[in-house]
Parts: C-alpha cells; structure tokens; sequence
C-alpha cells in the first residue's frame, strides 16, 4: 500500500487492500477514488423491451400510464431507464407477458456488438438466465438458430421460463460445461461468451465482492476463461465473430484473456461504432498488449452510470481445425 | 434422458383436434406451415414449438441430447394436449375462445384465482359451458387459460360474485414458479 489516500479508501469503503491497490496500478488515484465512490450507489434499473412481442414506443406508453417514468437510452433504441416504479418492475403484467426483460444496460452492449442476423447459428456460451440470449432471438425475429449452453441445472429453469415468457421459440438448450462445446458438432456463424468472472465490476450491486474476491479468484478464473474462449473460438466458423464479455473491471480476466487469444488463434479484435465508452487497456500488470485491444469497450460506473464491465468482438481470420 | 422425436400418427391427430378447437382448421393449416413441432418425452411428454430452422438444425446437425428445444406448447396427458402458456400468444392471435375481463379482476386471475360473474366484460359468440377459453384484459394481454362454468346466457341471472370461471393456468405462473 504506497498512499495515504489509498488507504483511506481501503478504510472508507471497506475493500480488501489489494483490490484497491490493483484499481491505483490500473487507472490511477484520481479514477479509482471515483470509481469506488460510483460503487456506493446501485445503477439506475434498466430494461430491455421484447421486441418479438410489442414496439419499444406501445411499451413506453403502457407503463407510463402506470406511473413508471422511461427514459430512452442513447445507444439503444429499445431500451430504456426506469425511474419512480409505483409496483414492482418484476411483477407488472407487461412484465409477465414477456414485453421486457429487467436487466443492466451494460449487457445490452455484447449482443449489439455480435450484431445478430435471421438466418445465423448463434451459441450464447453462458446462457442462463437468458437475457442476453432473448436478446439474441429478439435481434433475429425468432429466425435462425441461438445455441444456449449453461452448466447449471437451476439456472436452466430460469432460462426455459424466460425464453417461453418473452416467447423464444428459435433455440436448442444444452445444459453442459461449454468447454466441451465441440460435442455439439456445429460450427457456429457468431459466439457470445459472457464469461463467468470475479464479479469485481459489481461492487455496487453486491457490496460482499469488495473483500470476498481477490487474486487468487480472479487467477482461477483467468484460466477458466481462456479455456472457454478457446473452446469457442475452435468452434466458430472462418470469418465469424466470436464476443466476449465479462463484469470485471480486472485486466486478467479481460485484455490479457484477449492478448492470450490474439497470441493463440488467428484472431483480430475489431473496432466498434460504440466510441462514447472507454478504450480497453493497452498495458496493466507490467504487460504490455496487442494494440488492437483498444478497440474493447470498457464502462465504468463513474462514466456510464453502468457496473464495470468489458466487451470485445473477435473475428476468426482463419478456421481452427484440431 | 429426454427423447426428442416426431409426433406419432395419435399424437398428430390429438395435437390436430386441439388446434382446431382453438383456431378452427384453416388457421389450424397456417400454423402447422409457420412453426414446427417436436415432442420431448422423458417423466412427462411435451410438444415443442419451435421453428423450421432450429428442427433442421437439430436434426441434421446436432449431435448431442439437448435439454429443450423452442418452448413448450403443451403436455400430453393421457389421450388429450394440454396447452399451456407458451400456446397463448400465438393462440389468442386467431381464435374465437377469449373472455375479456376487468382490470381489477386481472390482478387476482394473475393470482391463480378464478372469475366471478361481475369481472367479466366481454365473451366471445361460440362459447360454451365447459368450453377452455383464453382470458384477456382490455388491452387484450393474453392473461392465462380459463374453463368456464356456466352456459353465457346465464351469467346476467348469476350472483355477481359467484365464481364462473376456473382459473386453469396464469402468467402469475412465471413469478411463483417460473424463476
């Protein structure tokens, strides 16, 4: 621990010592005290309006005239922030017919990267509960084919319920280790990997991750993702495009899992339109990575209202066959 | 171990009888041309919609036993198709089956309770009693499936509070189990 100040947060906002020396190597004093002081606060609540089942202007409407306040979103058309909810947003009857799933705006963002099309094989790697695969099949009109795959039984019910409320008839669940996506057979036009990580961008929704995460985690993890983006990108086909995403602000679970694959598989990391967010980190840890791997995406919740959170889409120059 | 697998010659003349019911035989056509069907059989049998895509790719490529395909439809339960909530919004699209009911009444039918004789707005020529209808509210949301409990030309000379419409499945279904 090198200053005053950050000890200071260490003793203010009760994280692990570590953690915030780590957010000081990577993003300097100055961004990490604001960054740490956005975590105090939970992002606003967000939706996603179904757009398989009502248009994001007859949804806006239905629930302002149930007292709820929508704001649009600027990246995204069809969504929207909630403010002064008069009931439960998870329990309205909109809600339970399917016409909008709850979930952070952040996540939006990997399925607008993935740029979904009608006629595609999409795998979602990390399926359950469905928000982002029911993002997916709304992006395709219910055409093509979206892949889910998840590992957890409970999660799997979540994902079945959520897939027949927003009414999702276009896909095939697997409920399997994703690493052993190449029992499937199939080589897919585009792949989502939301990959399980530290969490460590959710300070704000789950204040235990600020002593209950460290390195260590964070390592483990680590391998684990470099096992599933190495299962996924041997799966895809040449010229497809595989996302990945994570909810760590951490660069071990993001840009040195991408420089990991740029040096591993004939990948490149492709520039986004989303230039109002932050570039990914060009060095961290001592390391210095691909430059191409400025063109993730990053959010923070002191600069995008969002939790922390990392996206990036890959393209696959050349099929890998094993 | 879920079996995957085309409908049987019965289930095919089940699922058609049903469908009928609910839509009539033309509708009942484009709906067969629109979507494709599939049962799943383990510990219970369902049908599966899904569409035309995903059944090819399921069957010419897939490899491995999948968990589910599309959503559910209905359960076969004996010798009859029981539709369920995955059914509604396509259903409610092309029949005549549907009760409108009152707002206050929507809240409590999405609480698994059953409709009293004052909630109810609207019912569709057609109906009779015993008949399985879809309820809608006004702004026509396909609420759940009801079976009604009275012949309709009776329900003026009803109590208003008397109970004349079984509540059979609500979207109420998604908060208390669904999660």
């Amino acid at each position: 621990m090198s200053s005053l100040d950050e000890k200071d947060l260490v003793k203010k906002y009760q994280y692990l010592p570590e953690t915030i020396e780590r957010f000081v190597s990577f993003f300097g004093i100055e961004e990490t005290k604001k960054m740490v002081q956005a975590y105090e606060t939970p992002p606003k609540t967000t939706i996603r309006c179904n757009t398989l089942k009502i248009t994001s202007g007859e949804l806006k409407q239905r629930l302002e005239e149930k007292g709820f306040t929508l704001e649009k979103i600027d990246f995204y058309k069809s969504g929207f922030v909630v403010d002064n909810n008069p009931l439960p947003l998870g329990a309205t009857t909109e809600y339970l017919a399917g016409y909008y799933f709850i979930q952070s705006k952040a996540s939006w963002l990997p399925v607008l990267l993935l740029e979904p099309s009608e006629d595609e094989v999409i795998i979602d790697m990390a399926a359950a509960p469905g928000g982002k695969a029911t993002h997916i099949a709304a992006e395709m009109n219910n055409k093509g084919t979206v892949i889910c795959l998840d590992i957890s039984r409970e999660r799997m019910k979540s994902l079945r319920s959520n897939l027949t409320r927003l009414g999702v008839i276009n896909t095939i669940c697997f409920r399997m280790d994703s690493r052993d996506i190449s029992d499937l057979g199939i080589k897919a036009d585009k792949i989502l990997l939301d990959a399980p990580c530290s969490g460590e961008g959710l300070m704000a929704i789950d204040p235990t991750r600020k002593k209950e995460r460290n390195i260590e985690d964070i390592r483990r993890l680590a391998q684990l993702q470099k096992e599933l983006i190495s299962a996924g990108l041997k799966e895809l086909k040449k010229n497809g495009f595989l996302v990945y995403a994570t909810c760590s602000t951490a660069p071990e679970e993001n840009e040195e899992i991408i420089n990991w694959a740029i040096d591993s598989f004939p990948i490149k990391v492709i520039k986004t339109k989303y230039e109002e967010f932050s570039p990914g980190l060009t060095k961290a840890n001592e390391k210095q990575f691909h430059p191409s791997i400025k063109n993730a995406i990053r959010l923070f919740p002191h600069k995008h209202g969002t939790e922390g959170f990392f996206t990036c889409k890959l393209k696959l120059l050349e099929s890998i066959n094993e | 171990m879920i079996n995957f697998r085309e409908l049987s010659e019965k289930e095919e003349e089940i699922f058609e009888e049903e469908l009928e019911y609910w839509v009539g035989s033309s509708h009942s056509k484009n709906l067969r041309g629109k979507y494709s069907f599939i049962i799943a059989e383990g510990k219970w049998k369902e049908l599966l919609l899904t569409n035309h895509n995903t059944i090819n790719m399921f069957t010419e490529n897939i490899i491995k036993n999948p968990y589910s395909i599309g959503i559910s439809f209905g359960e076969f339960k004996k010798n009859a198709l029981l539709i369920n909530l995955g059914a509604l919004s396509i259903l409610k699209k092309n029949t005549n089956k549907l009760i409108t009911i009152s707002d206050e009444a929507e809240q409590l039918f999405l609480y698994k309770r059953s409709i009293i004789t004052s909630s109810v707005i609207e019912i569709s020529k057609q109906i009779t009693k015993g008949d399985k209808v879809i309820i809608i509210n006004q702004k026509k949301d396909a609420l759940g499936i009801g079976e009604l409990l009275i012949q309709p030309s009776e329900i003026g000379k009803q109590p208003k509070n008397e109970f004349i419409i079984r509540n059979i499945i609500d979207l109420g279904w998604f908060l208390r189990k669904g999660k």
